[in-house]
C-alpha cells in the first residue's frame, strides 16, 4: 500500500482526515491561502472538483500562511472565506506548515516524490499542486503559475486508469 | 534644437533606412537622444521616449540587434531635471516610457547581450551627483506653488489628481531616490531576460548575475538609508528565478547523448541552486548589517512578560526577513542542520585555546588575549582565500537563526550550551574589531539572542560549571568585546538590556574572572560609561547575595533567574557567613581604589571631560552605598583628595563640581557616623 494512504492530516475542526479513504480517488492537493494573487484560483479548482468528482476526484486544500502571511485568518475564517466568496465544496483541511521543522507530513511525503524546478523539493509559493493518482503514487508536481483548469487532461488521463 | 515633430520624423526614418547599418542607426538614437535630454522640454522628451518606445516595439528584429545598446541612454533621462521627486512616479511620463522601452528590449533584444549590458550598467550605478540644496530647491518650489494655489476646499490629502500627493516626507534622500529607480529597472530588466537566455548553461549566466547583484549589494548596503529596498529587490530576483527550458535544438549523437544530456542538465540545475542559496543567504544579511534584527530584545521582554512592541518600520523588515525565511525553506536550505555546522565551525576556531595556567608569563597572557580576538577574523580571511566553491552565507544562516524566533516564537534548536552561544558570539563579532567588512549589527543582535538563550534555558549548575571550564581568555574576550560594543549602542532599551546580559554573565563566570574583568575595565577601558557601567555592576555584584536556587542543579525558571538581577534591590546582609557574587576583600578594595584615585586626578585637570566628572561622582556614589563595607581609612583618603582638589579650582570651575562637592559632603558625612 502506498505510504500516501497511511498520512492522517488534521482536518478543520482538529479531527483526523485518514488518506485512507482516498483510495482509489485521483487526489489534487493544493497549499491555499486566501490573500494571495493565486487566490482566485479557487475558482477553477471548485469547477475542476464539481465536472469531476462524480467520478472519482478530489481536491484537498491546506491552507498555510508561510508564503508572505497571506493566510493569516483562524481555520473558521479560512473555511469562511472559501465557502462565500467561491463556493468551495472540497475539503479545506486545517492551516498547517508545508515547508521547514513543522512541515505536515503529508507534504514531507508529497515532496520526497516529485521535485519541483531545479530538483528543488521545497515548496516556492501558495498555490502549488500535487496530482495522485488511483494508487497512491504523486503523478505530477505543478508550480502556482499553473492554472488549475490546465490539468483537466492529466485528470481525465488518471481518472481512465485502472485501480 | 531642431523641432521635435522634424527629429522624430528623421529617427522614424532612420528605422527604415539604416537597417543595413544598424552601428549608423545606434549612433543616432544615442545623438537624439542626448540632444533631446539636454534642450528638449519634459514633453519633447517624454514625447521622443514614447517614438522610439513604438519604433523598437514594431522592429523586433532590429531591436534584436540593437536593443542592447539602446538601455544605457535610456537610463540617462531619469534624472532630477525630468523628474519631480515630491510628485507620484506614474503620472510621470518620462519614468514611465524609460520602463515600457526596458520591457520592449527585453521582449525582443538579444538576451544574452542585454544581460550584460543590464549587469554592467548595474555595476556602474552610482549615487547621482545631486546635492541636498537641489532637493531643498525642489521642495521649496513645491511648496510656494502650493502655498500660491487657492486653498482647497478639502484638506490637500483629499485631492483625486494622484499627481498634487506630496511625497517629500518619503523621498528625502533625493541621491538615494535616484540610484534606487535605476536599480529597480535594472533588476527587472536582468531577472527577464535571464528567463529568455537559450543555453544548456543557465549558471554561467545567473552566477554572473548574482555576482553583480552581490557587489551591488555590498557597495550600497551602507550607504542605503533603507535597507528595505535592497531587501525587497535581491528577495524578488530570487524568487521570480525561472530556470530556461533546455534548448530544443540540441543535436543528440554518439559524442553528445541523452544520458550526457541528462548529467548536464542535473549538474546545471544544482549549481543554479547553489548560487540562489547563496544570494538568498547573502542578500538577507548584507543590507541589514546596520539594523538591529531585535530577537534578542524580543526574548528579554517575554522572559520579563512585557510586550515586545516593534516600530513600524521594524515590522516592514520582519515582513522581508520573513519571506526570506520562507525563500530558504523554499531552496532546500536546512536551516537547523546548517545552524548546526555554523556552531562546529565556531568550535574548531575557539576549542583550542589554551587555559590560563598555560600562560607561562604575564607577556604569554598578552599574547593569548591578543589571540583569542583575532582567531575568528583570521579563519574568515583564510576561509575566503581558500573558497573555491559557491557556498551559504553564514552571516545570513545566523540571521535565519534569529528570524526563526521572531517568525514562529519557536527556538531553531532546543538546546545550545553557553560554551557554543560563546563561541558563536565571538566568531561572529570579533571579525568586525579588524575590518569594517565584517561589521553586523544584525548578527550581533541575534548572537546575544543565543547567549539569553543559554543562560535561561540551561541548569544554572551547568552554565557554572561551563564557564568555569571554559578558558579564561574567551570568556574575558566574551565580557570585553560585549561591554565595548554596547558603550556605543545608541538604542537606550537595548543598552539596558545588554547590561543585564552582562550582568547575569558576570553572576555566572568565577568570580576571580568577574572581578578581573571588572578592575580591567575600570584601568583600561576608553569609555567612561564602560566604566561607569561595571561600577554600578561590581556595587550590585557585591551586595547580592548568591541565591541558593543557583547552587541547584535543577533549571531555575527564567523570570526567578531575571529577579535575581534586581540591581536596585538594597539587601543588608544579616549573617555573616553570607556568600556574594563577588566578595570584597581588602586586596580588591585597594585594587578599585586606585582606579578611584586616578579618576579623581583626571577629573581635576583642566581639560577634564565632563564624562570623567560624572564617573568620579559615580565613584562616591559606589563608595557611599558599600561605606559599611569598605575600608575606612581609603575613603578618608577619597574624601581628602578630593577635598583638597576641590579646594584648588577657581569658583568659575566650581559649578561643573557640583554633584562631586555634594557627594563628597555625603561621604564625610558618612564618614563622621560610622
Amino acid at each position: 500500500m502506498s505510504e500516501f494512504y497511511k498520512l492522517a492530516p488534521t482536518d478543520k475542526k482538529g479531527q483526523p482526515f485518514p488518506f485512507a479513504q482516498l483510495k482509489g480517488k485521483v487526489v489534487l492537493i493544493v497549499n491555499v491561502a486566501s490573500k494571495c494573487g493565486f487566490t482566485p484560483q479557487y475558482k477553477e479548482l471548485e469547477a475542476l472538483y464539481k465536472r469531476y468528482s462524480d467520478e472519482g476526484f478530489t481536491i484537498i486544500g491546506f491552507p498555510c500562511n508561510q508564503f508572505g502571511h497571506q493566510e493569516p485568518g483562524s481555520d473558521e475564517d479560512i473555511a469562511q472565506f472559501c465557502q462565500l466568496n467561491y463556493g468551495v465544496t472540497f475539503p479545506v483541511l486545517k492551516k498547517t506548515d508545508v515547508n521547514g521543522n513543522n512541515e505536515d507530513p503529508v507534504y514531507k511525503f508529497l515532496k520526497s516524490q516529485k521535485s519541483g524546478m531545479l530538483g528543488l523539493k521545497g515548496i516556492k509559493w501558495n498555490f502549488e499542486k500535487f496530482l495522485v493518482d488511483k494508487k497512491g503514487k504523486v503523478y505530477e508536481r505543478y508550480s502556482s503559475l499553473t492554472k488549475p483548469s490546465s490539468l483537466s487532461g492529466a485528470i481525465e488521463e488518471l481518472l481512465k486508469e485502472a485501480e | 534644437m531642431e523641432p521635435i515633430e522634424d527629429l522624430l520624423s528623421e529617427l522614424t526614418d532612420a528605422f527604415k533606412t539604416q537597417k543595413e547599418d544598424l552601428i549608423a542607426l545606434v549612433t543616432l538614437i544615442d545623438i537624439y537622444s542626448e540632444q533631446v535630454d539636454q534642450e528638449g522640454t519634459f514633453d519633447e522628451k517624454a514625447k521622443f521616449i514614447e517614438t522610439l518606445r513604438g519604433l523598437l516595439e514594431e522592429n523586433p528584429t532590429i531591436t534584436g540587434e540593437i536593443g542592447w545598446d539602446v538601455p544605457k541612454g535610456l537610463l540617462k533621462f531619469l534624472s532630477k531635471e525630468n523628474i519631480d521627486v515630491s510628485k507620484v512616479l506614474c503620472v510621470n511620463n518620462i519614468i514611465h516610457g524609460v520602463m515600457r522601452c526596458f520591457y520592449v528590449i527585453s521582449i525582443h533584444g538579444e538576451p544574452k547581450k542585454c544581460l550584460v549590458t543590464g549587469l554592467e550598467l548595474l555595476s556602474a550605478l552610482s549615487v547621482e551627483d545631486v546635492s541636498e540644496n537641489n532637493g531643498q530647491q525642489n521642495k521649496e518650489e513645491f511648496v510656494n506653488e502650493q502655498a500660491a494655489a487657492p486653498a482647497p476646499a478639502e484638506t490637500v490629502t483629499k485631492s483625486s489628481d494622484p499627481s498634487d500627493s506630496f511625497y517629500y516626507g518619503e523621498r528625502k534622500n533625493i541621491k538615494e531616490f535616484f540610484l534606487t529607480l535605476k536599480a529597480y529597472i535594472l533588476f527587472e530588466f536582468i531577472g527577464a531576460n535571464l528567463k529568455r537566455i537559450s543555453t544548456l548553461y543557465p549558471s554561467k549566466y545567473l552566477g554572473a548575475a548574482v555576482a553583480t547583484i552581490e557587489k551591488f549589494v555590498y557597495d550600497h548596503a551602507d550607504s542605503f538609508e533603507d535597507a528595505l529596498f535592497l531587501l525587497r529587490r535581491v528577495y524578488t530576483f530570487c524568487r521570480n528565478y525561472i530556470s530556461p527550458d533546455t534548448p530544443k535544438d540540441i543535436q543528440l549523437n554518439a559524442q553528445f547523448t541523452q544520458e550526457m544530456l541528462d548529467k548536464v542538465v542535473e549538474k546545471e540545475s544544482e549549481l543554479q541552486v547553489r548560487l540562489l542559496r547563496r544570494l538568498c543567504t547573502f542578500g538577507i544579511s548584507s543590507p541589514i548589517k546596520t539594523v538591529n534584527t531585535n530577537p534578542d530584545t524580543k526574548y528579554y521582554c517575554a522572559l520579563n512578560h512585557q510586550k515586545f512592541q516593534p516600530t513600524v518600520y521594524y515590522t516592514e523588515l520582519l515582513e522581508l526577513y520573513c519571506r526570506f525565511y520562507q525563500l530558504a525553506y523554499s531552496l532546500d536550505v536546512d536551516i537547523k542542520a546548517e545552524f548546526q555546522n555554523v556552531l562546529k565551525e565556531c568550535r574548531i576556531i575557539y576549542k583550542s585555546v589554551p587555559q590560563e595556567t598555560d600562560a607561562v608569563n604575564d607577556e604569554a597572557k598578552l599574547v593569548m588575549e591578543r589571540m583569542v580576538y583575532k582567531l575568528a577574523y583570521t579563519f574568515e580571511v583564510q576561509k575566503a582565500a581558500k573558497e573555491r566553491s559557491v557556498g551559504l552565507d553564514f552571516n545570513g544562516i545566523v540571521l535565519f537563526s534569529g528570524i526563526n524566533y521572531l517568525e514562529t516564537n519557536e527556538h531553531l534548536v532546543q538546546k545550545i550550551t553557553i560554551t557554543d552561544a560563546i563561541y558563536l558570539y565571538l566568531r561572529f563579532t570579533t571579525p568586525s574589531l579588524y575590518s569594517k567588512v565584517y561589521h553586523s549589527v544584525a548578527v550581533e543582535s541575534v548572537n546575544r539572542y543565543w547567549l539569553w538563550y543559554a543562560i535561561t534555558t540551561e541548569s544554572l549548575e551547568n552554565v557554572k560549571t561551563e564557564l568555569k571550564n571554559l578558558s579564561v581568555f574567551v570568556t574575558k574576550a566574551l565580557l570585553q568585546v560585549l561591554l565595548i560594543k554596547n558603550c556605543v549602542q545608541v538604542n537606550r532599551q537595548l543598552r539596558m538590556i545588554t547590561f543585564t546580559l552582562l550582568t547575569r554573565l558576570l553572576c555566572l563566570v568565577p568570580e576571580n574572572v568577574a572581578f578581573d574583568f571588572i578592575l580591567d575595565v575600570l584601568k583600561i577601558c576608553p569609555f567612561p560609561l564602560g566604566k561607569t557601567s561595571v561600577l554600578c555592576i561590581l556595587k550590585d555584584l557585591s551586595r547580592q547575595r548568591v541565591s541558593k536556587r543557583d547552587d541547584n542543579p535543577e533549571t531555575s525558571s527564567i523570570s526567578e533567574g531575571l529577579s535575581k538581577l534586581g540591581i536596585n534591590e538594597d539587601q543588608k546582609p544579616k549573617k555573616r557567613n553570607i556568600k556574594y557574587y563577588i566578595q570584597l576583600d581588602p586586596s580588591k578594595m585597594v585594587a578599585v581604589h586606585e582606579c578611584c584615585l586616578r579618576t579623581i586626578h583626571d577629573s581635576f585637570t583642566t581639560d577634564a571631560k565632563k564624562s570623567e566628572i560624572l564617573l568620579l561622582s559615580t565613584y562616591l556614589n559606589f563608595l557611599i552605598v558599600l561605606r559599611e563595607k569598605w575600608d575606612r581609612e581609603l575613603l578618608e583618603i577619597v574624601y581628602s583628595t578630593i577635598y583638597s582638589r576641590l579646594e584648588l579650582i577657581g569658583s568659575d570651575a566650581l559649578s561643573n563640581y557640583k554633584e562631586i562637592v555634594d557627594a563628597n559632603k555625603s561621604l564625610k558625612y558618612y564618614l563622621n557616623t560610622m
